[in-house]
C-alpha cells in the first residue's frame, strides 16, 4: 500500500514537462553580502542548485513548481513562494542563532545545545584532535571545565586519573564512559575515531545512567559516514620525547663521598672506606643509561562516504610510543568500521552497526620484580644506586655488573640491568560490536534497539631470567608467569522515543529498558624454575607448576524514562528517572531509583528583552539524585578464603605441617573479611545552577555552572580495627561527603580581515568536605611513605578527603641554647635528641611532648582549581594553536625527596646546615638522624604543586585548495609543534601534574615516571 | 501493520524485563560462611588458617621477620641495632611513637590468629558428623592458639580488647580494653581446656600442631609470668617428668632444621620451602642477620654484652661452650658463618676486615630446607631447654634452689658447659638465670628475652628497672628509655584512629 503510493507519486513528478528558467541572487539579510554555496531545492522534489561565488543562481522550474526551499548552514531555512511566470528572485537569508548552536549528544539521544537544561559540556573537537597523543583521555586534559585529567605516571599506555567535578565520593570516582551508546573501556580508543565527546556533569544529565552516573558520564560518539564520494584522509604525526625530570639530579661520586663522610663523621661513625677516595670506583650516571629519547608516531587512515541508502566510515590507526625508559613501550592497532543502512522498509527502518578491533602491545613499566618490599617507583633506584658502581660488565653472562664486593651490600642492585632484563608484557585485544535499529512506528513514535557486545582479552607475560646483582636484587632461577583474562560484556537496550510538536509546544519522551551483564574469567600459570633463561614457556618449567584463575560476574537491569518539554524555544523543562537493579547488592537492597528535574529559560528570546549586546541569556537549574555502585562483586556475602585463592593474601591461610622436607603446605581456610549484607546504593544529590551567556552576537560566550552535591552512604572499603582480626576491609555505606564548585567556560571569537582568532578558557573549582565517616570519631589514615612507615594524610569528619596531616617544622635550631630552651609546659626538653642543625618540631597540642599527636592539616593534593586556556588563530593558510593547562591550590608531599635525603642521595645535601652554613633550610647531615628529620612526615616535604603547563603548541600550514587539487589532493596540511614544552611551578619534584592514583594518597609523590616533553611534526592529507 | 510492529516491540521489552532471576548471579569464586563449616576437612582448614597467623597476619615473610620478630628482639640488651638500617630504627633507639609499624603488625598478627581461632571455636560444634571428643579436641587446639596470641598481646600492650567471638556485624567491631587480669584468666582457662582435650600426639602428617604437652608448657609459662611460682613449678614438673621431651644432643640442631619438630620441640612456627600453589611459607632470616660482608642485610648484630656474657659460658676445659659457637659469629678462630646462599662455613678471620660490626648472631644461619633465596626452617617458640630453665626459675623462686640448679645443669650439659656448683643462693641464682642462663641458651630466639626483661622489671621479684638493666648491659640508646613507658608498646595509632573506645597506654 505504502509502496504503491510512493510509486505513483514519483511517477507523477516525472511525467509532466514544460519548464521555465528562474535566476536570482542570495544575500545576507543584514549585511547584504552575496552568499555563495547556498542550497536551493524545488519544494517537493530533490532537484535543486547552489549559488555561485557571487551568490547568483539559475534553475529550471516546471509549471507546477510553486516554491523554492533555500537553506544555508547557520541561517534560517526559507521557503520562497514563486508566483506563476516569475523569473527573477532576490532572496535575503536571516542568520539563525539557534541553528548556529551545535547539537549535543546526551544520554540515549541528542539535543540542541540551546535546549539544554543540565550541565552538559561538549568538547571542542578542533582543539581535541590537535593534541598529539594516542590516548583519548589525555587529549581531554584542560579542554572541559570541571573535567580534570591527571597522569598517574608518564609510562606509555598508563591510564590517567579522570575526575569530573573533583571528588564527589571516596568510593570509585571515575566517570562512566559510554562509547556509541555502550558502556566501554576508553583506554583502547583511538582519538582519531572520535566525532564528539559530551560530558554529563550534573544529576539531570546523568540520571539517565542512574546507578553509575554520580561521577559524571563521558559520552563518546565515533565518526559515521555521510553520503557522497569517498573521503580519504590520512593523518600522521611523529614526535621525539624526552623525559622531563624538572632538574632533579642524582649525586655523583664525589658528592656522594662528601655527603657520606660528613654524615658519618657528624654521627661519630667511621665513614665506609669506599666513600673515602674519589679516585676509586666508577662515576656512573644511572639516569643516563635508564632514560632515552623516545620516539612516538601515530598514523591514521579514514575512508568515509556512501549513498543515500548506505553510508560507511572506516578508520584504521597505528600508534606507537617506545617510551623514555629503556624496555618500555606501547604499540596499538585500531580498526573501526561503522555502517548505516537507511531507508529500509519504505523509510521506516534504519539499521546501523559498528565493529572495532584494537590490539595493544605494551611493555609494562613495573616495579623491578625479585626485589624486597620496594615502595617507591623504580625511578627511585636510579637516584639511590651508588654512582660508584659500574652498569656494565662484559664478563658477566648478561652483560651487566653484579654486586661490587668492595662496596658491600650498598653495592647491590643494578637498576639498568634489572629494567633491561625483566620482561613484563601485555598483549590486550578489545573487540566492540554494536548493532542498532531505529524503527519508525508512527510519525511521532520510534522504537530503537541497541545491542552491544564488548570483549576484552588480556594476556600478561612476565618472565625473569636469572640474574645476580647482589642481595635483594637476585633472581636465582628463571621464572615465568602467564595470565589470560577475558571480560565479556553485553548490553541490550530497548528505547521508545516520542516526539511531538504542536504550535509552540514541543514534547519529547524517552522510555527505555536496559540489561547489562559482565563476566570476567581469568586463567594463569606460573613456574618459579625454568630450565634456562632462554625458555620461558610454562611447559618447559621444571619447578612446581602453579595454575590459577577466577570467575566474576555481575549484572544490571534498568528501566528509565525522560520527558522534555519546551515552549516557544524559550522555556525548557525536563525530568528523568531511572530504576536500577544490581547484583552487587543483597536481595533486600538490590533496587535503587534515581531521578532529576531541570529547567531553563531563554530570556534573550523574550519580546521584552532588548539589550542589544547580549545575544544569549539563559539561566538553567537542575536538581537530582544519582547513584554509584563501583564496588567489587559479592561484597554483601561473607566469603571464606580457601588456600591461595585471594590474590592479595596468597599465603595468609596455608600452613606447613608434617615431617617431609620440605614440609607439605596444608590448605587453610578462613573468613578474612566479613560480608556486609545491608550495603545499598550510594546516592549523590546534586543541585546545579547554570547560565549560558552570549555577548556581541555570540562573539563572546560564557557557560557558568555552580554546583553543590551531597553524597550519602558512600560505599567505602573500610578497614576494621585490627582487633577484629580480619584482613580484608569490608565495604559499608560508611560516610557522607559534600562537594561544591564553580565552572566557567568563556570563548571569544573574532576576526580582522584574514586574521581569525579565538580564545577559550575554562576553569573548574571543587572543594569537598567529609560530613560522616565510619564509627563516630573514626579517621582514615593513609598516604604512607617510606615502606609504609609514615602516614601523611588523614580523612575524618570535617576534613577534605585525603587531607595532608603532618608534623610542623618551625625552622632549624641554630644553637644548642635554642635546643635547650625548647621546653614544654612542664619545663621538660621537647627535643632531647636534637642538636643545632636539626628541625624544630612544633608541639601542636602543647602537651609537653612531641609525638604523633602533634600533627595538623596542611591542605590537600586535590587542586582547588584546574584550568585550561586555548588560543587558536589563523591567518590566510596558516593556523596556530596554543594550549595551557594547570592547577592551583594543590599540595604535593615530596616523598621522593624525603627518601633521597634519608638515604643521603641528594646533591641538595651538599648545602645542608653546618655551623658555617646556618642560612640553609636543609637540616644537618647525620647518618643516624637522631632527630628523625628525614623519617618524620612533616610539612617540610609538603610543597605547593600549582602549575601552568604549555600543553600544546602547534603551527600549521594548509596548502591552498587550487594548489592541493593540482596535485590530486583535496587537502594538505602540515604542522609542527611541541607537547608539554614547559611547566611553570615551584614544585621541586619531577612533575606537579602527576597524581597518585590512591584517593587517600593523592599528591603523595613517590617519584613516579615523569611525563615527556615532545617535539612533534605531522601531516594531514585529504584524497 | 503498525500494530504488529508495536506488539513485537512490546513483546521484546517484556521479554527482556520479565526475567525475575536475571539478577541472581551465583558466586563461582568463593565459598561463603553458609556453605563452609560442613565437614571435618573444613575444621582442619579453619585450624590451619589459625596456625598460619602465627607467622604474620598477611602471610608475608617480611611481616614475620622485619616487623613481628624484629619488633620483639631489637629492644633487648642482646641486640645491637644497625644505625644505618631503616628497619625498626626508632624502636631500637626508644624514640618510637604510636605509628611505628612493628607494634601495629604485632597487634594485627595476634588478632588475626585470635579471629581465626574464634571461628573454629564457634563453628566446630555445629559441624555434622564429628564425635564430641573430636570436636572438643579441635576446639581445645584453637583455644591453645588463642591463648598463645593473647599471651604475646598482653605482654606487649598490657591493656588489650578481649575478643572471644568472631563478630560479623561491622558496627560491633569496636571493643574496649579488658583488664590485664581478665586476659590472663582467659589464657589460663583456654590452656586448661586445651591440656584436657588436645591429644598428646598428632598424626605424623600433622606434625607441628599443638599437643596437650605444648598446652601444659605454655600454661606453665603463663603461671611464671604471673609469678604463680608453685603452679608454674608443678606444671613444668608435669611436662618434665611425664612429657615426651628431651634435649637434642646437638645444640645447633635447634636452628638448622635438623631438629625441627623433634624431641626438644614444644611448639614452633612452621616454615617450609614447598612452593606448591604459589604459596610462600619461607622465612628470610638467612639474609636478614648475616653480615653485609657476606651479602647479608645485617638488620642488627649481637651486642657486646651478650658476647661478654657468652664468653663466660665455658666447658670443663675452659673453652667456649657449644652454645657460644652456635649462637654467635665473633672474633675467634673457631667461629664460622655461612653466606645466605652457600653452605660452606666461612671463618671469622676471612671476613674480619670487612665486617660492619664486631659480632653477629648466627642462629638460623644454616639450613636443611632452602627453596630459592629463602629457607623453610621452623622458628621455635618454646623448646624443652626453655621449659627446663623456666622450671628452674619457678623452683628457685619457690625456694628449691638445689633442684633448680639440677635443671639448669641439664641444659648446660647438652652444650658442654660445665655444671654450676652449689654455691648459689636464691638471689644469686635468680641473677644467674636472668642474665646468664636464659640469654646464653635462648639468645635472639622469638621474643623470649624481651618478654623476660618485661616480666622481671614488673613483678614482685624485680630487682631493677628495665632501664637499669639495659643501661648496665650497655644498650646504646638506653638513655632514651622512659620508665613506665618503653617496657610495653603503644596501642597502635592506626588502631586508635579506628576505634575510639581504646585508651592509649600511659605516657604514649
Amino acid at each position: 500500500m505504502l509502496l504503491l503510493h510512493l510509486l505513483i507519486s514519483s511517477t507523477l513528478i516525472t511525467v509532466y514537462g514544460q519548464g521555465r528558467k528562474v535566476t536570482g541572487t542570495v544575500a545576507d539579510a543584514i549585511s547584504g553580502e552575496a552568499m555563495p554555496g547556498v542550497n536551493l531545492v524545488i519544494k517537493g522534489t530533490t532537484n535543486g542548485t547552489t549559488t555561485d561565488a557571487n551568490g547568483a543562481f539559475s534553475i529550471m522550474l516546471k509549471d507546477e513548481d510553486n516554491a523554492l526551499i533555500v537553506s544555508f548552514i547557520g541561517y534560517k531555512t526559507q521557503e520562497v513562494a514563486l508566483s506563476p511566470g516569475q523569473t527573477t528572485l532576490g532572496i535575503k537569508l536571516e542568520a539563525d542563532v539557534t541553528a548556529l548552536q551545535e547539537v549535543v549528544v546526551v544520554g540515549f539521544g541528542t539535543q540542541q545545545k540551546s535546549h539544554l537544561t543540565g550541565a552538559v559540556a561538549s568538547t571542542n573537537m578542533d582543539n581535541f584532535i590537535k593534541v598529539p597523543t594516542g590516548d583519548a583521555l589525555n587529549a581531554l586534559q584542560g579542554q572541559v571545565a570541571g573535567v580534570s585529567v591527571a597522569n598517574a605516571t608518564g609510562a606509555p599506555g598508563a591510564a590517567p586519573v579522570v575526575q569530573i567535578r573533583g571528588l564527589g565520593t571516596i568510593n570509585g570516582s571515575s566517570p562512566l564512559y559510554v562509547i556509541d551508546g555502550i558502556p566501554s573501556e576508553p583506554s583502547y580508543l583511538n582519538p582519531a575515531e572520535i566525532e564528539s565527546i559530551s560530558v554529563l556533569k550534573d544529576a539531570s544529565a546523568a540520571t539517565i545512567y542512574g546507578a553509575r552516573g554520580s561521577n559524571g558520564v563521558i559520552l563518546i560518539t565515533t565518526k559515521r559516514g555521510k553520503s557522497g564520494k569517498p573521503q580519504i584522509t590520512i593523518n600522521s604525526f611523529v614526535a621525539a620525547n624526552d623525559v622531563n625530570l624538572n632538574g632533579v639530579e642524582a649525586v655523583n661520586k664525589a658528592q656522594k663521598n662528601a655527603i657520606m663522610q660528613n654524615a658519618y663523621n657528624n654521627a661519630g661513625l667511621t665513614p665506609p672506606t669506599w666513600a673515602m677516595d674519589n679516585s676509586q670506583f666508577a662515576d656512573t650516571r644511572w639516569a643516563d643509561a635508564y632514560f632515552k629519547t623516545g620516539f612516538e608516531q601515530k598514523h591514521d587512515l579514514s575512508i568515509a562516504g556512501g549513498t543515500d541508502d548506505v553510508t560507511y566510515s572506516f578508520a584504521g590507526g597505528y600508534y606507537s610510543n617506545n617510551g623514555t625508559v629503556i624496555n618500555t613501550g606501547l604499540n596499538r592497532y585500531n580498526s573501526r568500521l561503522n555502517l548505516d543502512f537507511k531507508n529500509l522498509l519504505h523509510d521506516h527502518l534504519k539499521f546501523n552497526l559498528g565493529v572495532s578491533f584494537v590490539r595493544k602491545d605494551l611493555k609494562n613499566f613495573s616495579e623491578a620484580l625479585g626485589q624486597g618490599n620496594a615502595d617507591f617507583s623504580p625511578i627511585m633506584s636510579l637516584y639511590t644506586a651508588l654512582p660508584h658502581k659500574e652498569i656494565y660488565d662484559p664478563t658477566s653472562p648478561n652483560g651487566f655488573a653484579g654486586q661490587d664486593p668492595l662496596l658491600g651490600v650498598v653495592g647491590a642492585g643494578n637498576p639498568v640491568g634489572s629494567q633491561t632484563l625483566q620482561n613484563n608484557k601485555n598483549q590486550d585485544d578489545y573487540i566492540q560490536l554494536n548493532w542498532g535499529a531505529d524503527l519508525k512506528l508512527l510519525p511521532w513514535l520510534t522504537y530503537q534497539f541497541k545491542l552491544g557486545v564488548n570483549s576484552e582479552n588480556t594476556y600478561n607475560d612476565t618472565f625473569l631470567p636469572a640474574y645476580n646483582f647482589g642481595p635483594g636484587a637476585t633472581v636465582e632461577t628463571p621464572r615465568t608467569w602467564q595470565e589470560r583474562g577475558r571480560t565479556n560484556s553485553s548490553i541490550f537496550n530497548n528505547l521508545l522515543n516520542i516526539k511531538k510538536e504542536f504550535n509552540d509546544h514541543s514534547i519529547a519522551v524517552l522510555l527505555g529498558q536496559s540489561s547489562e551483564r559482565y563476566a570476567t574469567r581469568s586463567v594463569g600459570g606460573s613456574n618459579l624454575e625454568q630450565p634456562s633463561s632462554l625458555v620461558p614457556a610454562l611447559d618447559a618449567g621444571i619447578g612446581t607448576r602453579n595454575a590459577y584463575g577466577g570467575i566474576v560476574e555481575n549484572r544490571l537491569l534498568s528501566f528509565f524514562g525522560r520527558a522534555s518539554y519546551s515552549y516557544a524555544n524559550k522555556y525548557f523543562l525536563e525530568g528523568s528517572v531511572r530504576k536500577d537493579g544490581s547484583t552487587r547488592f543483597g536481595p533486600a537492597n538490590r533496587w535503587g531509583t534515581f531521578y532529576a528535574v531541570s529547567g531553563g529559560w531563554a530570556i534573550h528570546r523574550e519580546r521584552f528583552f532588548n539589550i542589544d549586546f547580549i545575544s544569549e541569556l539563559k539561566p538553567r537549574f537542575s536538581y537530582g539524585v544519582v547513584g554509584n555502585q563501583s564496588i567489587g562483586d559479592y561484597k554483601y556475602q561473607s566469603l571464606i578464603t580457601v588456600g591461595s585463592s585471594d590474590p592479595d593474601y596468597p599465603s595468609a591461610v596455608n600452613y606447613p605441617f608434617g615431617t617431609s622436607r620440605p614440609q607439605t603446605v596444608a590448605t587453610g581456610a578462613s573468613a578474612l573479611g566479613i560480608g556486609t549484607p545491608d550495603i545499598k546504593w550510594e546516592q549523590t544529590t546534586t543541585s546545579n545552577i547554570g547560565l549560558d551567556l552570549g555577548l556581541v552576537e555570540n562573539k563572546l560566550t560564557f557557560t557558568i555552572d555552580y554546583y553543590q552535591s551531597k553524597t550519602e552512604g558512600m560505599l567505602v572499603e573500610r578497614r576494621p580495627p585490627g582487633s577484629a582480626g580480619i584482613q580484608k576491609a569490608p565495604t559499608t555505606n560508611a560516610g557522607n561527603l559534600e562537594n561544591k564548585g564553580l565552572e566557567v567556560t568563556a570563548t571569544y571569537r573574532n576576526e580582522a580581515g584574514a586574521f581569525k582568532y579565538s580564545i577559550s578558557g575554562n576553569v573548574g573549582t571543587s572543594k569537598n568536605k567529609v560530613t560522616r565517616l565510619g564509627y563516630e570519631g573514626q579517621e582514615f589514615i593513609d598516604g604512607y611513605v617510606e615502606y609504609n612507615n609514615y602516614a601523611t594524610t588523614r580523612t575524618a569528619v570535617g576534613t577534605q578527603v585525603g587531607e595532608f596531616y603532618l608534623k610542623e617544622v618551625a625552622g632549624i635550631f641554630q644553637t644548642q641554647q635554642e635546643v635547650d630552651a625548647y621546653k614544654g609546659k612542664d619545663g621538660e626538653l621537647l627535643q632531647p635528641n636534637a642538636a643545632p642543625g636539626d628541625f624544630k618540631f612544633v608541639d601542636i597540642n602543647n602537651d609537653g611532648v612531641i609525638n604523633d599527636k602533634d600533627k595538623r592539616s596542611f591542605g590537600s593534593g586535590l587542586p582547588k582549581a584546574s584550568f585550561g586556556l586555548t588560543f587558536n588563530a589563523s591567518w590566510k593558510n596558516f593556523d596556530f594553536t596554543l594550549m595551557f593547562n594547570g592547577t592551583a591550590g594543590n599540595k604535593m608531599y615530596n616523598a621522593f625527596k624525603m627518601e633521597m635525603y634519608r638515604l643521603n642521595a641528594s646533591p641538595d645535601l651538599l648545602n645542608s646546615w653546618t655551623p658555617s652554613n646556618t642560612s640553609s633550610d636543609i637540616p644537618r647531615l647525620n647518618y643516624t638522624d637522631p632527630n628523625s628529620n628525614y623519617t618524620t612526615a612533616s610539612n617540610y616535604f609538603l610543597e605547593n604543586a600549582s602549575y601552568v603547563r604549555l600543553r600544546n603548541l602547534q603551527i600549521g600550514y594548509t596548502l591552498p585548495v587550487q594548489l592541493a587539487e593540482s596535485i590530486g589532493l583535496t587537502r594538505l596540511r602540515v604542522f609542527a609543534g611541541g607537547y608539554n614544552l614547559f611547566t611553570i611551578t615551584n614544585y621541586t619534584g619531577f612533575d606537579p601534574g602527576l597524581s597518585n592514583t590512591g584517593k587517600f594518597s593523592r599528591g603523595v609523590d613517590k617519584g613516579f615516571y615523569p611525563i615527556s616533553r615532545s617535539l612533534v611534526a605531522g601531516i594531514t592529507i585529504g584524497l | 501493520m503498525k500494530t504488529k510492529y508495536t506488539l513485537a516491540m512490546l513483546a521484546i521489552l517484556f521479554m527482556a524485563s520479565s526475567c525475575s532471576d536475571y539478577l541472581e548471579v551465583p558466586n563461582k569464586g568463593n565459598l561463603t560462611n553458609d556453605s563452609f563449616w560442613q565437614t571435618e576437612q573444613h575444621v582442619q582448614q579453619g585450624l590451619t588458617a589459625a596456625y598460619s597467623a602465627l607467622a604474620s597476619w598477611d602471610g608475608s615473610k617480611w611481616t614475620f621477620f622485619e616487623e613481628v620478630f624484629l619488633g620483639m628482639v631489637i629492644r633487648t640488651d642482646e641486640v645491637s641495632n644497625n644505625a644505618s638500617s631503616g628497619y625498626a630504627g626508632k624502636l631500637a633507639s626508644f624514640t618510637n611513637t604510636a605509628d611505628e609499624t612493628t607494634a601495629s603488625n604485632n597487634w594485627l598478627t595476634r588478632y588475626a590468629g585470635i579471629a581465626r581461632a574464634n571461628q573454629v571455636i564457634q563453628n566446630t560444634p555445629n559441624v555434622p558428623g564429628l564425635t564430641d571428643e573430636l570436636k572438643k579436641a579441635y576446639i581445645g587446639e584453637a583455644k591453645f592458639l588463642r591463648a598463645l596470641n593473647y599471651f604475646y598481646l598482653v605482654c606487649s600492650f598490657e591493656k588489650v580488647p578481649m575478643v572471644t567471638v568472631f563478630e560479623t556485624d561491622f558496627e560491633k567491631l569496636i571493643p574496649s580494653q579488658a583488664a590485664t587480669s581478665e586476659i590472663w584468666a582467659l589464657i589460663e582457662s583456654d590452656l586448661k581446656e586445651a591440656e584436657a582435650t588436645v591429644p598428646a600426639t598428632q598424626a605424623e602428617a600433622w606434625t607441628g600442631r599443638a599437643t596437650k604437652w605444648s598446652a601444659k608448657a605454655l600454661l606453665g609459662k603463663a603461671y611464671l609470668f604471673q609469678e604463680k611460682w608453685s603452679d608454674a613449678a608443678a606444671k613444668f614438673k608435669e611436662v618434665v617428668e611425664q612429657g615426651p621431651y628431651s634435649l637434642l644432643p646437638n645444640y645447633a640442631d635447634n636452628f638448622n632444621g635438623v631438629g625441627e619438630n623433634g624431641v626438644e620441640s614444644v611448639f614452633e612456627i612452621q616454615f617450609s620451602g614447598d612452593r606448591n600453589g604459589g604459596v610462600d611459607k619461607r622465612q628470610p632470616i638467612n639474609w636478614e642477620i648475616t653480615p653485609a660482608a657476606l651479602d647479608g642485610w645485617e638488620l642488627f648484630s649481637a651486642s657486646d654484652w651478650i658476647l661478654d656474657e657468652m664468653k663466660t659460658d665455658l666447658t670443663a676445659g675452659n673453652a667456649y661452650s657449644d652454645r657460644v659457637y652456635e649462637s654467635l659469629f665473633f672474633d675467634d678462630p673457631n667461629s664460622t658463618i655461612r653466606r645466605p646462599t652457600e653452605t660452606d662455613p666461612i671463618p671469622y678471620a676471612d671476613v674480619k676486615g670487612s665486617l660492619t660490626f664486631p659480632q653477629y648472631f648466627k642462629k638460623y644461619n644454616a639450613w636443611t630446607d632452602k627453596q630459592g633465596d629463602y629457607v623453610g626452617t621452623n622458628v621455635s617458640l618454646i623448646r624443652y631447654a626453655d621449659v627446663l630453665l623456666m622450671y628452674a626459675e619457678a623452683l628457685n623462686e619457690n625456694g628449691n634452689t638445689a633442684d633448680a640448679i639440677d635443671a639448669i645443669n641439664t641444659v648446660r650439659a647438652r652444650a658442654n658447659a660445665k655444671p654450676l656448683d652449689n654455691t648459689f643462693t636464691k638471689e644469686t641464682l635468680r641473677t644467674q638465670i636472668r642474665h646468664h642462663e636464659r640469654p646464653c641458651e635462648l639468645s635472639m630466639e622469638y621474643g623470649i628475652r624481651w618478654m623476660d626483661l618485661y616480666r622481671w622489671s614488673k613483678g614482685s621479684t624485680a630487682t631493677e628497672s628495665m632501664k637499669t638493666t639495659l643501661t648496665t648491659h650497655g644498650k646504646v640508646f638506653a638513655g632514651n628509655f622512659v620508665e613506665g613507658k618503653h617496657e610495653i608498646s603503644p596501642i597502635p595509632a592506626s588502631e586508635i584512629s579506628l576505634n575510639k573506645n581504646l585508651v592509649q597506654n600511659d605516657k604514649w
